[in-house]
């Protein structure tokens, strides 16, 4: 049976086209996989099979480009069930906003003043605290965030969310400050190194110290691949927040490699170790000699 | 009414041909099925169309 990595994402949008042609050049195959057209059985399952015959192939390696933060929330868990290791945000691919929050402040990773709210009356009060403007981050991970540039501006924002939309919808984190006018950047971590980079408000003058940040910030969720935005405020370059799958087709290469080849480089890595290992364990699907020196061929004409 | 015209799409970059479309349809991607509005015909211009959801008034 043919060993792929597969692609999840409901559509090849320009990012998945890329990764997907570079792992293609380098002989190493590669599907997408429609995050949401199979039902799954609940784990502990071993669905080997089941995926082979869907997919045409076995997927030891999955990459996360799941626009649909849900759906993705749902179904990553049960790939790695299924053995298959899953290239994605760490805490920020499954978990919410507060758990990324948590977990780059437990890291030391610079961030703006946060706090907690689930009520309007909350929300309210926070806001008397971190001042104006402020930006309301829903808990769900790339929900778009709400700038809040006065009282006004956030009682109506906050009532209405409690009234039309029901707890689930006031509950989030409130940061202090908001990206309008800011030096505000994303820059794409990929295996752990900063790659590439886009300006998304006002020209930046980041340097090494944006790099660094990134690389920490993607260390302290535990991603593979994420996007980290930061933003220079009074109180210095922080990490406003984390895009679990960030669209890369703008960013601009910091070294010699573009944010999709370097992501389809650390999933053909990842192939080519999953098999190795898999090839002596039962249900893991495994390349053969052939196939495997032209992964390892391919990855070291691409990198 | 516009002529035929070629669409790039904003989501996957593919080329394709979108026939006689008024501003403000709704088209295909036949690449990557993503749902386009056509914002202008002259010449023709498309983005994705605005998904259904609720935005709380915001």
């Amino acid at each position: 049976m043919t060993a792929a990595i597969g692609v999840l994402c409901e559509r090849k949008r320009v990012e998945e086209k890329q990764v997907i042609q570079v792992l293609a050049d380098a002989g190493v195959p590669a599907v997408p996989v429609p995050p949401a057209a199979l039902p799954l059985p609940v784990v502990p399952f071993a669905p080997a099979p089941q995926v082979a015959a869907a997919f045409g192939a076995t997927m030891p390696v999955v990459v996360d480009r799941c626009q649909d933060r849900a759906v993705a929330s749902a179904v990553l868990p049960l790939w790695q069930g299924t053995g298959a290791v899953v290239i994605g945000a760490g805490i920020a691919a499954t978990g919410n906003r507060l758990a990324v929050a948590s977990a780059l402040s437990a890291a030391g990773v610079p961030r703006p003043a946060t706090l907690l709210v689930a009520s309007e009356e909350a929300g309210l009060q926070a806001l008397e605290t971190l001042g104006y403007p402020a930006t309301l981050l829903p808990l769900t991970v790339g929900a778009a965030p709400v700038p809040l540039l006065d009282r006004d501006a956030a009682e109506a924002v906050l009532e209405h969310r409690q009234t039309l939309g029901g707890t689930c919808e006031v509950v989030g984190l409130l940061q202090a400050g908001t990206t309008i006018g800011a030096e505000h950047a994303l820059v794409i971590v990929v295996g752990g190194s900063a790659v590439a980079s886009r300006h998304m408000g006002n020209e930046t003058t980041f340097g090494p110290q944006a790099v660094a940040l990134a690389e920490a910030a993607a260390k302290a969720i535990g991603a593979d691949v994420a996007g980290i935005e930061l933003v220079r405020t009074t109180a210095g370059l922080v990490v406003w927040d984390v895009q679990p799958v960030p669209d890369f087709r703008d960013t601009v290469p910091l070294g010699d490699r573009t944010a999709g080849q370097a992501i389809a480089d650390l999933a053909a890595m990842r192939l080519i170790e999953r098999t190795a290992i898999g090839a002596s364990q039962p249900n893991g699907a495994h390349l053969g000699s052939t196939m495997r020196r032209e992964v390892t061929d391919g990855v070291a004409l691409a990198l | 009414m516009s002529t035929s015209t070629n669409v790039t799409c904003p989501e996957c970059g593919g080329e394709f041909e979108a026939g006689a479309v008024e501003v403000g349809e709704i088209i295909v991607c036949p690449e990557c099925s993503v749902e386009l509005e056509v914002l202008g015909t002259n010449p023709i211009n498309v983005g994705l169309a605005p998904e259904e959801g609720e935005d709380w008034g915001e």
